[in-house]
């Protein structure tokens, strides 16, 4: 049992090493951070899991806490990830040069600052 | 040479590649946002060390979580001229 934990939290180590890879070769901030988004939800929330089953099994209790803290990042990741992502097209920070349209500046034009 | 050790060693790669990023970043919001990723590798670090050495660090776990997103927040209140979660406030 304790090795399935482990070879869980491998896994996740191993999905978390793919969302940094994408984030040094993506050409764009607005691409690096579809692999930022990797890293904070599907990679933390794997190895949280992992991490509470092993800790469940060492103590011979049920750990919440860990459980508490990988949740805490799921959740606030998508948020942090929405928020990096408008200050950077707020700041004025171009597009990757491949890139084929901008629908938020476009709203903007239209809607006059409505759409952040 | 457990599994543990070696996704310690994978986490270590990957928060050197995070921190490559912070340093490489053209702009600010890379920063930002590769800071953010290096954050999440640090809980991910923490709560691996602490199954392996039968420790009890996900007290430091919880609030690492929590001032690392209080940091991000004020990154992107920051760098985008403006509170970064009402959209309709310029």
């Amino acid at each position: 049992m304790e090795t399935a934990a482990e070879l869980l939290i491998l896994i996740a180590a191993l999905w978390m090493l793919l969302g940094s890879i994408g984030l040094i070769r993506f050409p764009d901030v607005y691409n690096r951070l579809h692999a930022s988004g990797i890293v904070g939800t599907v990679a933390i929330l794997l190895l949280g899991l992992g991490v509470t089953w092993l800790a469940s099994l060492q103590h011979g209790v049920v750990m919440i806490r860990p459980l508490a803290a990988v949740a805490l990042i799921f959740f606030i990741s998508p948020v942090s990830t929405h928020m990096i992502a408008q200050a950077a097209h707020r700041s004025g920070v171009a597009l990757a040069a491949g890139s084929v349209r901008d629908d938020l500046a476009e709203a903007n034009q239209e809607g006059k600052g409505r759409a952040g | 040479m457990t599994f543990l050790d070696l996704a310690l060693a994978v986490l270590g790669l990957s928060l050197a590649l995070a921190l490559a990023r912070v340093i490489l970043g053209p702009t600010a919001p890379d920063r930002a946002m590769a800071l953010e990723a290096a954050g999440v590798h640090l809980v991910a670090i923490m709560g691996v060390w602490s199954v392996r050495a039968r420790g009890d660090f996900f007290d430091a776990m919880l609030v690492l979580a929590a001032v690392s997103f209080v940091g991000t927040l004020a990154l992107a209140n920051y760098l985008g001229k403006g509170w970064p979660i009402d959209g309709d406030r310029r």
